[in-house]
């Protein structure tokens, strides 16, 4: 968990060094110390068509906050969160099937709605395109007010059959047109406000 | 400058209602904080009322909880009402307070405690800003009504055919807010929650203060640095959402902008309730918006289009489109368009941004999984 610092008050001929030091912290809460997650796919995932599922991710470049649970963000710091999704699709499957994203926050015992309930931000659902076409989806939003415990998840209903999610786009043989690798299924989030 | 009014209260016995609702006042000034404290056997599912004022919930422990207002409000007029919904017919107690001068992105420390005995106390955790702030406790008993020490200003008790007293109260405080006083003897439970009272003036950018070699730093130097420092944590930003529930917006296949009807957070007032597709920018700079649109025909375009205001070196009145996004899902389907990005011109104040929405076939918008929800935060100045 990262520590919310105090914004300290001054007083005249204040000499705490203590309030210096708060007023340095508070700077870097947000300024330059970032509060987030970066997570990758360390798997190959199957779809049932016309199934949910959360999509999981087990391996985490970036998260000074250890947010990874279950595949999933397990909230540490309370506040609003920018989240990002991209996932490759390995095989799309028939074309006109309806691919659905969104980010499925589950509330825990410290937020105010109760826990256990459920709330959706950043959905995406679109039509996939063809079959054995590669295809990638991404989402991006802003949750509500996230409270430690709350969990975020990213979940998917891909209409269309035989779908994978690529751990990696490199695996499936798809570099970018230089060879180069071109990343796979991310899943990040940063704090950018306190809240509520 | 900071005023709080108590407002009204209200009661309901068990199996009487599942709603309550308040009489207007007079005291309750456009634009102030609203803090709906309750005490009930059933959890609340909404707090609404006549105006259509955004509550959010802000507190929650047992049967207590306390909901604030998003964003600025308007006031109830003569016969309109503040309605709570309970997830079930319950017995319940309420009380009202209107705050003036606290910020609306400035919801701190909340906590709860509850305990038998004469005396009652809570006590918030630590707070993010030492600065001033308002404190509103409700203290709820089934012995009698729960009274305050030295230091609190009572203002409404609720009690009525309900079997439990509730009483709150507010101080002027820095840093935590410990509440307590006298009970009579039995079991008793109080929540207690903060706002912050902004260092700046609601409208303008607290920037730090330049300084120069060999100055000598001043406590309102130093202040200014915290305000900003402040202000960065919890930078301007509005989230809102439109119908989660009954009929969605009619959207034409000719394009419209949508109608938010909820707001989940608006630290500065960009929305208003007399201009509900608009959302205005408080203060200069450069903006991002993210919006994720539903949809159930066979396609829908989404895009922001921004309108300049009379502070802006455009002029009055200009338009512009930007960060377009399209989906297809097919007829019955549930489609999302999800898209957004930083506005790529500077925003000055009374510029407003709107949504706009075609889809292939004129429709309503589905109101579930997900309604439209869009924010926009301020990133730079």
């Amino acid at each position: 968990m990262t520590a919310r610092p105090v914004v300290p008050r001054f007083v005249a001929q204040d000499s705490s060094l203590t309030n210096l030091q708060l007023l340095s912290a508070s700077v870097a809460f947000l300024g330059t110390s970032a509060v987030g997650w970066r997570l990758q796919k360390n798997g190959n995932q199957s779809l049932t068509a016309g199934v949910t599922a959360q999509i999981t991710f087990g391996n985490k470049p970036f998260d000074p906050d250890g947010v990874l649970s279950s595949g999933a963000a397990s909230i540490n710091t309370q506040g609003y969160y920018d989240c990002e999704c991209t996932l490759p699709f390995s095989n799309t499957g028939t074309a006109g099937a309806t691919a659905r994203l969104w980010f499925q926050v589950t509330t825990g015992s410290n937020n105010p709605l109760g826990s256990g309930v459920s709330l959706q931000f950043g959905r995406l659902s679109d039509l996939t395109t063809g079959s054995n076409d590669e295809m990638s989806l991404s989402i991006k939003g802003t949750s509500p007010c996230l409270y430690v415990n709350d969990t975020v998840q990213v979940q998917a209903n891909i209409g269309a059959s035989n779908v994978t999610v690529s751990a990696s786009w490199n695996n499936s043989g798809n570099n970018d047109l230089a060879g180069f690798p071109d990343g796979g299924a991310q899943f990040t989030g940063i704090l950018i406000s306190e809240g509520p | 400058m900071v005023a709080v009014n108590k407002y009204s209260s209200s009661s309901v016995a068990a199996g009487t209602s599942t709603t309550i609702g308040y009489a207007a006042a007079s005291v309750w000034n456009a634009g102030d904080t609203v803090v709906v404290s309750v005490w009930s056997t059933s959890p609340v599912a909404s707090v609404t009322d006549s105006q259509g004022n955004s509550y959010i919930p802000a507190n929650l422990s047992g049967n207590n909880s306390q909901w604030v207002s998003a964003g600025a409000t308007v006031p109830l007029i003569t016969s309109q009402h503040i309605t709570v919904t309970f997830t079930s017919s319950c017995m319940a107690n309420a009380t009202v307070t209107t705050i003036t001068g606290a910020w609306y992105g400035g919801i701190d420390a909340a906590s709860a405690n509850s305990g038998t005995g004469t005396a009652w106390s809570v006590v918030t955790g630590p707070p993010t800003y030492a600065g001033t702030q308002v404190a509103i406790v409700t203290a709820a008993s089934g012995a009698g009504t729960p009274t305050f020490a030295a230091g609190w200003t009572a203002l409404s008790s609720a009690h009525g055919s309900s079997t439990e007293f509730i009483n709150t109260a507010y101080q002027i405080i820095t840093g935590q807010a410990t509440a307590g006083g006298p009970v009579p003897s039995g079991a008793w439970s109080a929540v207690v929650l903060t706002l912050i009272v902004a260092p700046w003036t609601e409208g303008t950018a607290p920037l730090p203060p330049s300084q120069y070699a060999g100055q000598l730093a001043t406590s309102s130097d130093m202040n200014a640095m915290a305000a900003a420092a402040l202000w960065l944590r919890r930078p301007p930003m509005v989230l809102a959402q439109t119908n989660s529930s009954g009929t969605g917006q009619s959207m034409p296949s000719s394009g419209q902008a949508i109608t938010f009807s909820s707001i989940l957070r608006d630290t500065d007032g960009f929305f208003a309730l007399s201009a509900p597709s608009h959302l205005t920018v408080p203060v200069n700079g450069i903006y991002k918006v993210r919006y994720s649109v539903p949809f159930t025909v066979a396609n829908c375009q989404v895009w922001v289009r921004i309108t300049t205001g009379s502070n802006n070196p455009a002029g009055a009145g200009v338009q512009s489109s930007w960060w377009y996004g399209w989906a297809g899902a097919g007829n019955g389907n549930d489609g999302c368009v999800c898209g957004g990005g930083v506005l790529p011109l500077p925003l000055y104040q009374g510029d407003y941004i709107q949504i706009f929405a075609t889809p292939a076939t004129t429709a309503n918008m589905p109101v579930s999984p997900q309604p439209a929800i869009v924010s926009m935060r301020m990133v730079s100045v």
